[in-house]
This record gives C-alpha cells, structure tokens and sequence, in this order.
C-alpha cells in the first residue's frame, strides 16, 4: 500500500469499527480485529528487510529440511496480489490437491489438477473453478492440438461469470529444470488461448512421465499470472 | 492507400486510448459523465442516449450562480435510469429565499447503437413532482472513432422552449399558482405543446479530459420572467476532468451569461471497492472407502460427544452458530443460524465442508435447516457423495444435486441442544438518524447510541428491546408545525425524533410460529416502534420453492408518548382520532433478475384504505436499492403536499465495503416529504423479509458463493 491509501484505510477502518459497535456474538467480527487490521497494515515497513524471494528461498529450504520426502511441496509467486509462499497439500480429493502455506496458519488456499491451477480461496478476486481437462491431457501427453479451457469467477453482486476459451498447445524446447529438490530434463509446453475479450499464454515444463515440475498460468484478469515451482 | 492510412489512425487511436473504461461490446454506448441534472450524458444541460454502466450509483452536484441541483442517480437495468433530485433555486418566489424543489427523472434506452445507427433513449424530466423541471425529450447518440459522440434530439416542455419548430396539442407554462399539492403525474402533459431541437458534441481529449459542446432548447423562462437568469446565447461548453474513476469535476458556461461548476461521485453496487476476503473455507472431507460401512462409532457414546462437540467448535470458526443436531446411523441433520454471511449459501456451503469433515464415514446423507428466531426456516439436503464428487466442479453441478424443502417435512428434525435457550444477545453501536427536505435546513442529523437485546427463549419466543441516547447532532432545531388534515399519525415524528433520551425506542415480546406446511406466523405485542405500542400479529404463506408468497397482517395500536418511555397517548389528535386498528394484505413476488415486487393492500395508520406498491432491485452482495407509491382513498387537498406518498429505500452493506462476513447494513427511507396518508407500522421481524432469503429463490441467486 502507499502512504497515502494506507492513511485513507484508517477512517475507513475507523468509520467500519464504528458501525460494526459491538456485540456479544461469538460469530461476529469483532472491532478489535479491525483495528488489529489497521495497525497491521501501518506496520508495514515501506521497504521489507528481505525480499519475497529469499523468504521463498528460505522456507522452501526449511520445508524440504524438515518435511517427510514424500511431502508434496511448491513454491508460488502470485505478484498482481503479493502473494509469494511455500505451499503443501492440505487435503486430496481424486486428481485435485488443495494446497495451503507451509509451517504457518493461514487461510488462504489454492486447488491443482495434476498440477493446473482450478481454483484459488481468499488470494482476492478468487478463481471459484475451472474445466482444464482438454489443455491438461495435451499438457501432460505432452502433445500439440487444440482443446477448450473454461474460468470461473465472482462478480461482485455474488453471481459466476465464465470465461471460455479456446488454447492452442504447442510444444517447445527441451529445458533442465533444478528447482528445490528437482532435477531433472522436461519439455516446455505452451498453451495459447483466446477468450472474447483477452488472450493469454501459459507455460508449463513437463517431464517424461507428464507431471508438471514448473509453470506460469493465468488464473484471471483481476490477479494475472501465477508461478509454479515444485520444490519436490 | 486510403484502407492504409484508416489502419494507420485506427492504430494511432488505439495507442492513444489504451483502455477505455466505459468501451462497451453491447452497443449500450456507455458513460460515466452526466450532466447538470446529474443523469448519464456526456452534454452539459442537455440529455444524450447514453446509459452508465449498470448498477452504478451516482451523486451529483451543480452549481451555478443562485442555482443548486443535487441528484441521486441509479442505472436500474441496463436501459433505464432513474433519478431524484434536490434543488434549490435562489430568489425564484418572494415566498422563500431560496426554493427547494424535489423532483423524479425517468430515461429508457430504446435501441442499441449499431454500426450505421445511433442508441436511441426517451426520457421523463421531473415527471413526479412540481414540474418546475418539467420536459421529454427522445434523443440519438452515436460514436465516432472512439472519443467523438454526436447527439441530436427533439424535446418537449423546458427542452422545448426555445426556438420551436412545432406544437403538439397544449400545455400550460410552469406557475407556482398552477403547482397545487405537486408530487402527481401530470401525464396529459407529457410530449405535449412546443417542441424544439437540441444537441452537441463531446469529445475525449485524453482518458481523464474531455470536452463538450451544445445548442441548448432550454430557453429558462420562468427563470427569467422572476428575474433570477440571464440567456445571451443557446451555446453552452464545458471543461470535464475526471481525477479518479470515481470522481467527475467539470466546469461549465452557460448561455453566455453564468459559468458554473459540477462534482459527481460514482460507485457500482456491483464492484465493491475490496475484493471478498473472508477467510478459504475447509476442503471437503473426502472418505476413505473402508469407514463407509464401519458403524462402530454408533455404540460409542464417547465418540459421539466428540463428534457432536467439534462439529459445534468448528461450525463457530467458521462463524456459524450450531443450535441442534441429530446423527443417525446414516444420516445427519443439523440446525444452525447464520449471523455473519449476506449470502446463506455461503452459509450452507461451510456448514457442509464442516459435516463433511466431522460426521464419521457410514454417513451418507447431510441435512441443514436453517433456523430464524427460534423457526426452522429451510432444509438442505446433500448426498455426501455428490460433496466429495463435486467439491471441484462447476457450481451449477452442485445446484442441481442439492434438495430445498420445507424443514417441517423431516421427522429427525433436531431439537435445539441442552441449555441452547434461552440465549442473550446484546449489542452496543452508534446511528445515525436524519431529517431531510425541511426547506429552512434541508439536511439535518443526530447520531445516537443504539443498545440492543435480544433475549431467545426457544420454541420462537423472543423478547428483545432497543434503546438510545442522542450523542451530538441538530434535529432538535426542528421546528415544522404540523398542518394535517389527516390524524396526525407521522407528521408528529418530530417530536419523538428530536428526543435526547435514553428512550425506549422498541420493547416487544414476540412468538414466531411454523403454523404448517409453507406456513409461517408471528404475534408480537408492547412498544412496537419509536411512535406506536400495540399488538401485530401476522401469517404468510411461502413454499420454499416458490417465488411468490401472500401474507396479513393486523395490527392493534395506541400512540406512545413523546418521551419515549412507557406511557401512552391520546389517540385524538387536531387532525382527527387516531384508529386502533389497520392492517393489510400482502403479495410478494421474487422475479429471476434480482427484481422483488411487494404489494400491499388494506388499511393504514389515519384510517385510510388504500394499496402500495414496492419494488426494489436487490443485490446478491447485499445491497438494495427501491422505490415505493402508496396510494389510498385520502383526496390530494386532504393528503396535503405531495398530493400521495412515495419515497425510495435503500440498504448498504457494511460486507460490501470491508470484504468480512458480517450482516450489519444500513437502511432508511427517503421521502420527499412525510405525510399522514398511507403509513403503516413499523413493526419489526416481518416474516416476508425474514424467511425469504433463506428460501430457495434467494440461495440459488447467490450460489456462486456456495463453494467459497
């Protein structure tokens, strides 16, 4: 935030606290976390000591120190909404794992299919869901063709908005990827779609066995492009 | 050569204009700018076809010499605008110094614009009021490139003063003489006598800087026959510079003879400033297949204490209150409250992720009944299977998996859980209260301290009370002697407003009821509201399904006193005897786009019959913008200014605004003026308002948030 919105936040944290009065409610939103919030977000030094990336490149190396070796782990870089962490798999539902931080408390969350992204929880104008099977297949097969794509959003009045698109997957050259814990040869695959309104390409770096060790994908217009490494 | 050089200036163009905010695919032709009556245009004193963009919410105010016009404007739907305004004209009648004028604004976009045609609107001005404003007008817009619009159009009353070309039929020229008790339609009026052309140019410069200019109709004569407006010339230019995408700055000449400025400030109910940040709910619960047949867990009490206790603790992390529960062998059932999320399929949706994670694995079916003070409300049902299957799919899947039905149809129905009742809730916040369009102050306000308890015996029982104390504000300077002809039933709300107190403002016990199948009842008797005490009772009929519903209602009442504590006035007042009783019939109807139509039909306060009817756009996110008529068999003499009372209503979330779960909102209702005719008592807990959301209708219109 700059100076200046960070000074605007305060009344209206201010104005917000005042409304909400309080109550005994146990479910209700108490005025002290507003002001929790606002302190916070005061705090917040203009020029962070360290980087995003060397907190990334220090909890990868603290979670792949201390976890079991079978412990799925990635790394995330989301810069449109600051959101740069470790995830692990908090729960596995058939080919979907929905990931959230690694060592700390914090509810917020993001769900793969076999390593694409199809939705993401309190990251901002979240992805509610997506159909990634057509471009996924291709991905992991590791084979050029065409496919449908399909996005899924709130709007602000609570209803879900799609957004189809038609990608075009292609492949490219052959990368060594040396990530955390990963080393090995994979295939750049691209996937190039093309929606009513906007286009966007994504980029995945696939092994011979089809996972998906590293990848930049569009997750929508309102939080752009996310980063995917697998640290394991 | 020449097919080179349009692609080279399309290229330019586009370079130029990166992303223009308002560019709009459907042909709406779009803008964010209005005009001094503070409707969409891109004019200055004149209308265009443009609409802004849907659900936007505008307040403007202009200004020039002597003239002061403030308006609230709303897209309705994507081709109707609506707009209410507040002016003041200086020295206009030697009865005020300044005159204060309400009035309406109706527009339709009748055609889109195409590629070789223009949108096309017609539009009402002040078409519900004195008619000092009074004028239609159907008028063409069209784009070119994509910072140039052309409008021309044809217009009817003030937009048909000067120059006219023609006349249709007659129509009298504006005189306060002619205005009587104002606040009607004056249909035969409209598109009637002189008509006139206008029209204009406006064009962006850059995405914050734009110019316009038109040959105005407006010949102002009633301005300047009371001497208060010079017009040289029917040219009128202006300077607009927009600093932000929620503020509009413009500064404008008028008629050669007076420069003027205009501020608006915009929001679209449908953007809320701050993404929705409650926190990510739980993954489902996925079984393993080896517990679905393990019915161990059933001869373990131990067990299922612990079930049912971290089923309740988790419920409350996810700000759900747990009220009761029965689990079967095969089934679960439980009954919760909602009092933090707006949308009550974000609700269900938790509680589900909740069961899923708690209920041990031969569980396969999961009800929720949602409860409203002490009545079960609605029942969901889910096969657990469907959850796990389509935790990840497409929202509509899960829709359509999911059973509604009235809570009374389940046997297992919980009772509440041991020492749930009576429950004690209280809350302590500040609010605001004000007093609007008295034409020596036109905006007053007090702030007060607002305690509230509720006391929930169980069973529907619930006794609950509000008190406040005024903290600072003006209302008391209020000083409008009541002149109705009618039983004074509201005109006397000033002297209950104005109150420092602490009063009483509600102390009630209330029974709510489920009378049957799609039956709901309620009977609540004390001090009602802030002017009356009495007795309400009530019964409405809504199936879970239905998207229509009818109710009655009949109330017994006796004015308070004007203190506000407990004792009770005389119901004679100078206007006549204040009836005890009154009542109405109501339908209700929930139309698929948001729309909610209410009619009324029957009795109110002063003894007059008479129907009202509401409608109101109402937002999955909360918000809630409408309007209302009343009309009953009062005379427009006996009625008084205004000649019927209408008004518009709105409720703002205070969810929209921070991102959190939470319910509270602000509402009120704007009246231009606050009459005896039409009213009726302000009970709370009418059951419509209480069940409705929690019905189908209203889940399936927020079920996006199901997942979320």
């Amino acid at each position: 935030m700059t100076g200046l919105t960070r000074m605007l936040a305060g009344p209206l944290m201010l104005a917000a606290m005042v409304l909400t009065g309080c109550s005994n409610s146990k479910t209700d939103i108490e005025p002290f976390e507003l002001v929790k919030t606002y302190a916070q977000s005061l705090r917040q030094p203009s020029t962070p000591p360290i980087s995003n990336e060397q907190i990334i490149a220090i909890v990868s190396q603290k979670a792949l120190e201390t976890t079991e070796p079978d412990t799925p782990l990635i790394s995330i870089r989301i810069p449109e909404v600051e959101f740069y962490n470790v995830l692990t798999v908090i729960a596995e539902n058939g080919p979907h794992s929905t990931w959230a931080p690694w060592g700390i408390v914090d509810r917020r969350s993001m769900v793969t299919k076999n390593g694409m992204i199809t939705a993401t929880r309190a990251l901002g104008h979240d992805l509610m869901s997506a159909n990634v099977d057509g471009v996924l297949a291709l991905v992991q097969a590791r084979e050029e063709g065409a496919a449908q794509y399909a996005q899924r959003y709130l709007n602000g009045a609570s209803q879900i908005l799609e957004a189809k698109s038609t990608c075009e997957v292609s492949r490219g050259y052959q990368k060594m990827v040396r990530v955390g814990g990963v080393e090995r040869p994979a295939l750049q695959m691209f996937s190039s779609c093309i929606s009513a309104n906007r286009q966007f390409v994504d980029l995945f770096l696939v092994d011979a066995s089809g996972r998906i060790l590293e990848s930049r994908q569009w997750i929508g217009p309102r939080m752009g492009f996310a980063t995917v490494q697998s640290l394991r | 050569m020449i097919r080179k050089s349009v692609l080279f200036a399309s290229v330019l163009a586009a370079s130029l204009v990166p992303f223009a905010s308002w560019a709009d695919p459907t042909g709406r032709l779009l803008t964010d700018r209005v005009n001094t009556y503070g409707v969409p245009s891109g004019l200055i004193d004149m209308p265009t076809a443009e609409m802004a963009p849907d659900a936007q919410v505008s307040i403007t105010v202009s200004h020039f010499p002597g003239y002061t016009k403030n308006t609230a404007t709303l897209q309705i739907l994507p081709w109707i605008t609506g707009s209410f305004r507040y002016s003041g004209i200086k020295d206009l009648t030697p009865v005020f110094d300044v005159y204060y004028d309400r009035s309406f604004d109706v527009r339709f976009q009748l055609l889109r614009e195409s590629d070789y045609l223009p949108a096309v609107a017609v539009g009402l001005q002040d078409f519900l009021g004195t008619g000092i404003y009074s004028g239609e007008y159907v008028v063409a817009t069209k784009e070119f490139g994509n910072r140039l619009r052309v409008t021309g159009g044809v217009g009817w009353g003030r937009l048909g003063s000067y120059n006219s070309f023609a006349t249709i039929r007659s129509r009298a020229p504006f005189t306060f003489a002619a205005v009587g008790t104002g606040g009607n339609f004056n249909i035969q009026d409209w598109f009637a006598g002189d008509m006139a052309l206008f029209g204009g140019l406006s064009y962006e410069i850059t995405d914050k800087l734009s110019l316009a200019a038109e040959y105005s109709s407006d010949n102002y004569d009633f301005e300047i026959q009371q001497g208060v407006f010079k017009r040289s010339t029917p040219w009128n230019f202006a300077l607009n510079y927009k600093p932000t995408k929620n503020i509009g700055l413009s500064l404008f000449s008028l008629h050669g003879e007076e420069f003027g400025l205009r501020a608006t400030l915009s929001l679209n109910i449908k953007e809320p400033p701050v993404p929705a940040s409650e926190p990510a709910p739980l993954p489902i619960g996925v079984r393993d297949p080896a517990s679905l047949n393990d019915l161990g867990w059933t001869l373990d009490k131990n067990r299922q204490a612990f079930t049912q206790e971290t089923l309740r603790q988790l419920l409350e992390q996810e700000r759900i209150t747990l009220e009761g529960v029965t689990i079967g062998a095969r089934t679960a059932h439980v009954r919760v409250i909602n009092g933090s999320y707006i949308s009550e399929a974000q609700a269900l949706g938790r509680t589900f992720r909740v069961l899923s994670r708690t209920m041990p694995g031969s569980i396969e079916t999961f009800r929720v009944t949602l409860t409203k003070s002490g009545i079960p409300v609605m029942t969901t049902t889910f096969r657990r299977s469907d959850l796990e299957r389509l935790e990840h799919g497409n929202e509509s899947e899960a829709l359509a998996a999911a059973g509604f039905s009235d809570s009374l149809s389940f046997g297992d129905l919980p009772d509440p859980l041991p020492g749930f009742y009576p429950s004690f809730n209280w809350s302590l916040s500040p609010k605001p209260r004000f007093y609007t369009f008295d034409p020596q102050k036109p905006f007053r306000a007090d702030m007060r301290l607002v305690a509230t308890a509720d006391y929930n015996l169980g069973r529907g029982w619930v006794v609950s009370g509000e008190s406040s104390v005024k903290l600072f504000g003006n209302l008391n300077r209020i000083n409008r002697p009541p002149n109705s002809r009618l039983p004074h039933v509201r005109v006397n709300k000033q002297y209950y407003n104005t109150r420092y107190g602490p009063t009483i403002d509600r102390l009630t016990i209330a029974k709510y009821a489920r009378l049957g199948k799609d039956l709901y009842g309620r009977f609540t008797a004390g001090y009602l509201e802030m002017m009356y005490a009495g007795a309400s009772g009530e019964v409405l009929w809504k199936p879970v399904e239905s998207r229509l519903a009818l109710g009655a209602e009949v109330n017994f009442v006796n004015p308070r006193e004007y203190d506000q504590m407990f004792g009770l006035r005389t119901r004679q007042t100078p206007g006549g005897i204040i009836p005890q009783w009154n009542g109405h019939l109501s339908a209700y109807y929930q139309f698929n786009n948001g729309f909610e139509a209410k009619v009324h039909a029957g009795r109110y306060l002063a003894g007059d019959w008479g129907a009202t009817l509401e409608v109101a756009r109402t937002f999955g996110n909360g918000w809630k913008i409408g309007a209302f008529a009343t009309k009953t068999n009062v005379s427009a003499a006996d009625f008084g200014e205004g000649s019927f009372d209408k008004g518009i209503f709105f409720t703002v979330p205070l969810a929209w605004a921070i991102g959190l779960p939470i319910k509270n909102s602000y509402s009120d209702t704007l009246r231009p003026l606050q009459r005896d005719g039409g009213q009726r008592v302000d009970v709370s807990g009418r059951l419509y308002d209480m069940v409705n959301q929690s019905h189908r209708p209203g889940v399936a219109d927020t079920w996006g948030k199901f997942w979320r």
